[in-house]
């Protein structure tokens, strides 16, 4: 190797493993300092490099993504349910076209179908306070629930306002509809289909609709229920 | 029956994976985003544009993180993305500020004050090189690349990478040459 290539190598990278210039460079002290020297300048250069980072950069980069989630989770979430509104709204008009009859149990199971993506991660941290004053609305109170409470929202089943609240228990996530008795829809004790099995309690003036998948056991959350809805 | 138990693994599992997902945008945020800015930094010279450079690339990170499947990757995989934001950068035909007094106001002084003169002076010449000798440089001392690593992120032979790098030092050292010269005259 002549003297031209084992500089031009060092400068490509002087921190090279390379064993045919490190021969070289123990046999002449002159290339031998050339390396130390250049091997020092990319010290210099790595030190010069590290130009000062604002110290809050990470936090705000984790914090800019998270809006970013949180704002595609909303849309998300208007999307579904503006789709969930409008099976109900085909749905309805399916039954006012007289074509077949169908329960409260059937509309409970379509409300689960059509959200079911949505209510399995929301989160929104509800208060049973809050939860008992949309209810309150309804003429119902809870005085205590088996979990917490993910989701709690009006619904409508058949143009009655009703609240959808998705709930944790012992069993997983479950799904309790509360349906004010104004229409002449009954509910049903017992309705399922392929993917949800939902028992039925009338309490009142109020419809109760638990649904949960085929493998929850929720007779033992029906009889919770039963007793800690009162009625106001 | 089982249908519905499909759908509530499948259901679980998309939140899990949401979550896992989260964490691994956070550890490559945490370990990365420094050294990120830096070579933003050196890519457009001032702190503002750097800061949007490597917000922007972050957000099209999070948007594919998917497609990252090893984490060993995701260095090279995260500049290609700078580079590719700072292209667009150029092509909206934003303004090019080279603000090199602004990052000299905000480096605190380390060490003794004839370092942070020489620092500063170096940071100048590194400034003043020209960008394609500059950025292999910057993937060399500060991402420790390989000249093939260099060669594939710059879509460049490696020839032509070990040429730039041997370049790029050969103008510093020159640089430093004169500058001792002169007696560091011309420094600041």
């Amino acid at each position: 190797m002549d003297d031209l290539e084992f500089r031009r190598r060092l400068y490509a990278d002087p921190n090279r493993q390379d064993e045919e210039l490190r021969q070289i460079a123990e046999g002449d002290p002159a290339q031998n300092a050339f390396w130390q020297e250049l091997r020092a300048l990319d010290q210099q250069l790595a030190c010069a490099i590290k130009v000062p980072v604002p110290a809050d950069l990470a936090e705000r980069l984790l914090l800019q993504q998270q809006l970013k989630v949180h704002r595609s989770a909303r849309r998300q979430r208007w999307q579904l349910g503006l789709v969930a509104s409008v099976a109900l709204l085909a749905l309805g008009l399916f039954l006012v076209s007289g074509q077949r009859s169908a329960d409260l149990g059937e509309h409970a199971l379509a409300h689960m179908a059509h959200e079911q993506d949505f209510v399995a991660h929301i989160d929104e941290q509800i208060t049973l306070d809050a939860l008992n004053t949309k209810l309150a609305a309804l003429g119902g109170t809870l005085s205590d629930i088996p979990g917490e409470i993910y989701y709690a929202n009006y619904c409508h089943f058949e143009g009655v306002r009703s609240l959808h609240v998705v709930m944790g228990s012992d069993q997983g996530r479950v799904t309790l509809f509360v349906i004010p008795s104004q229409s002449q829809l009954t509910l049903p004790h017992q309705f399922a289909n392929d993917s949800y099995l939902g028992l039925g309690l009338d309490k009142g003036p109020l419809h109760l609709a638990l649904v949960g998948t085929r493998e929850q056991q929720l007779q033992p959350l029906v009889e919770r229920l039963r007793s800690d809805l009162k009625l106001l | 029956m089982l249908g519905g138990v499909g759908k509530k693994q499948l259901a679980a599992s998309v939140t899990s994976e949401m979550m896992t997902k989260q964490r691994r945008y956070e550890a490559l945020v945490r370990a990365l985003h420094a050294d990120l800015y830096r070579y933003a930094f050196w890519l457009c010279h001032n702190p503002t544009v750097a800061d949007d450079l490597v917000q922007e690339t972050f957000l099209r990170a999070w948007k594919s993180l998917d497609s990252l499947k090893d984490e060993g990757a995701a260095k090279a995989w995260l500049i290609t993305i700078l580079r590719r934001e700072n292209a667009r950068r150029f092509e909206r035909k934003q303004f090019d500020l080279s603000d090199l007094d602004e990052v000299q106001v905000a480096d605190p002084a380390q060490g003794d004050p004839e370092q942070t003169i020489e620092q500063r002076w170096l940071r100048r010449q590194i400034a003043q090189l020209e960008p394609e000798y500059r950025e292999p440089l910057l993937l060399q001392i500060l991402y420790g690349f390989s000249g093939d690593e260099i060669a594939t992120v710059m879509e460049l032979n490696r020839n032509t990478v070990m040429t730039r790098l041997f370049r790029a030092r050969n103008q510093l050292r020159e640089a430093m040459q004169d500058n001792a010269k002169t007696g560091g005259q011309k420094n600041g």
